[in-house]
């Protein structure tokens, strides 16, 4: 027992290293300070006026501007979330850091959660600033009945976004071309996890999909918590189906990394890029 | 104890050509065996391609053997690799392996934290490496404008932030310039008895100076095991004699030379300047240089200079291996 609270200590340091260490990898780029304000707003803009422009003037319950006002939040936590978390191993192959990550006992999960927490902080402060000017502007209507709920909401879509990184993390490790994987995944779970469009209204087929992705579950107990006020009892159905998805991504996440490390150990193409 | 121990140990690689086509087996790592005890500098010294980077990596749980077993401080690689890994300190050459946009402090930390270093003991432990390796005044800069010598050293303190009892070391000295290479082989030195040291290196005199004993890796395979003294004698001679004469010699003043007693070896050279550089490696110096000089005198052969080095390490390994490499 007590070995298994000292390996989960262990791994809590090393994820919190790896985060601040990412942090302060990817605040070393000037463009990304100015990235991720601009990245929320313009996909906020174009999407405002593409529903414009189609003339519609309700989305569910709510309007076009709250809607997005939430489904931006999703796109870039997504986005981080796969381009940190997700690119992980990938990241430190091209670095050339890969053998020195892996010569050390650190928990390969936790840096890999580390990397994601690392680039959510980074971005959830400038979204947050972004989206309350968006929404003082175009006068936005929350209703928000229990502040407790949207912390929930807001912690089960992160863990959402966290698991779907975290299995990824795994599957890029074997493709070794990870970015045009990463790529061409990122727009689909957009379209597909109600961020720019309600699940709803898409043709039943993609809302299969739709419902095995955590990320939409989150949506939409993130969007009844902030926009129809939503209590934790009525968002309790989505935030269970997300956690259980959830734990079942990062289990096969888990093995997956496992795997596709002894496979390139194994190999001997773990430090090749 | 023994802090290195490999029984059998291979490594095989697929070559690979391209897609669809074939891929031949290559041995790598043939059937090694290896006893390092604790406390010593050892050395393993090979062309290039002999298989010294691949023993290392299979050694520090980065590559999984193919055949054979290996522990490192009383660990498996195979089946105890968290231990192994917590027991080990790894400088793989060259200049990666750092994150380049973190600080040489910043970088250090991370590691200690990989490492479990406890959170108190990692800024303190982080100092006192960057000022061994002389960095303290460079701690909070980017590794990315690091020469390679700075980047070397910092990966040798990046080894130790875990105070690990093994250390590996891949030609740690590589890039550097000849004081920093200095400064680099007196904190090896000064690691020795207290931690064990497995080196790799092309400098030859570095291993000469710092190994306790050197093992010599040919094609996979370990040729010779020994101490530095000890690989020297097994080429026959401890000392080399350089005659210089006039003229070329013919065939048979060099078997003459190589008849005589004491002689181990007889190496013949032309020069531009007309004379002929004999190079003898002989057991018993004086007598044995002695008899070749009458030898060479009633052969009316006239000698210009005799010269006499110690022989080197590089002599041995040349003699051993050839001078070939891939
Ligand atoms: N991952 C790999 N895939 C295929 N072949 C490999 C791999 N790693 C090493 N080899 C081959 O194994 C052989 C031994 O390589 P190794 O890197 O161990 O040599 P080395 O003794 O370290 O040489 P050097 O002094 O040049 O560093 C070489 O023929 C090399 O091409
Ligand atoms: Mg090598």
């Amino acid at each position: 027992m007590s070995i298994a609270i000292q390996q989960t200590r262990s791994s809590l340091l090393v994820c919190a290293a790896t985060a601040r260490a990412e942090m302060r990898r990817t605040l070393a780029y000037t463009i990304e300070v100015v990235r991720w304000p601009l990245f929320p707003l313009l996909y906020y803009v174009s999407l405002y006026f593409t529903y414009e422009a189609a003339g519609r003037d309700s989305v569910g319950a709510t309007t076009p501007a709250a809607f997005l006002l939430v489904g931006i939040f999703g796109m870039t936590l997504w986005s981080s979330a796969i381009w940190s978390g997700g690119y992980a191993v990938e990241s430190e192959r091209s670095a050339g850091t890969i053998n020195s990550l892996f010569l050390s006992p650190a928990s390969r999960g936790a840096v890999v959660l580390g990397y994601s927490l690392g680039a959510i902080t980074v971005f959830v402060v400038p979204t947050m600033v972004v989206a309350t000017g968006l929404a003082l502007a175009l006068g936005v209507d929350f209703e928000i009945a229990d502040p407790l709920a949207v912390g929930v909401a807001f912690c089960a879509l992160l863990l959402a976004a966290l698991a779907m990184s975290y299995l990824l993390a795994g599957a890029f490790v074997l493709t070794r071309r990870a970015n045009m994987f990463a790529n061409f995944i990122q727009s689909p779970i957009y379209l597909l996890s109600g961020m720019v469009v309600p699940v709803d209204d898409l043709p039943r087929v993609l809302q299969w999909f739709a419902y095995i992705f955590p990320i939409s579950a989150g949506m939409d107990a993130l969007r009844g918590v902030l926009l129809t006020g939503a209590t934790l009892d009525e968002i309790s159905g989505s935030v269970m189906r997300l956690v259980l998805i959830s734990v079942v991504l990062m289990v096969a996440g888990q093995y997956l990394l496992e795997r596709v490390e002894h496979a390139a150990r194994n190999a001997g193409t773990l430090d090749f890029e | 104890m023994l802090a290195i121990e490999t029984s059998d140990l291979r490594r095989t690689f697929n070559r690979s050509r391209g897609l669809f086509r074939g891929g031949e087996e290559l041995v790598a790592v043939d059937d090694v065996d290896l006893a390092v005890p604790e406390g010593m500098i050892y050395g393993l010294l090979g062309h290039n391609g002999a298989g010294k980077t691949t023993t290392i990596k299979m050694l520090s749980t980065l590559l999984i053997p193919t055949a054979g077993s290996a522990r490192v401080a009383g660990f498996d690689v195979v089946a105890d690799e968290r231990s192994v890994r917590r027991n080990l300190g790894v400088v793989l050459g060259g200049d990666r392996g750092l994150y380049n946009k973190l600080t040489a402090r910043d970088n250090l930390v991370y590691f200690g934290h990989l490492y479990g270093v406890p959170r108190g003991a990692v800024g303190p432990r982080v100092d006192a490496l960057l000022d061994l390796v002389d960095l303290g005044d460079r701690a909070a800069d980017r590794v990315e404008g690091f020469s390679r010598g700075m980047k070397q050293r910092l990966h040798l303190a990046k080894a130790l932030v875990h105070d690990p009892p093994v250390l590996f070391l891949d030609e740690p000295t590589i890039g550097l310039d000849p004081a920093a290479a200095v400064r680099v082989r007196e904190i090896i030195a000064g690691l020795a008895r207290e931690k064990t040291v497995l080196l790799t290196t092309h400098y030859l005199h570095e291993a000469d100076a710092l190994c306790d004993r050197i093992a010599i890796i040919d094609h996979g395979r370990i040729i010779v095991e020994d101490t530095p003294a000890g690989i020297k004698s097994q080429v026959g001679g401890d000392r080399r004699h350089l005659i210089s004469v006039r003229g070329n010699l013919n065939g048979w003043t060099r078997e003459l030379l190589g008849n005589l007693p004491g002689i181990a070896s007889v190496d013949l050279e032309p020069t531009d300047d007309g004379l002929t550089t004999i190079t003898l490696v002989a057991n018993e110096s004086a007598a044995s240089v002695d008899a070749a000089l009458r030898a060479l005198h009633q052969e009316d052969v006239e000698v210009d200079a005799v010269r006499t080095a110690d022989l080197t390490l590089e002599d041995a390994f040349l003699a051993l291996t050839g001078e070939r490499s891939e």
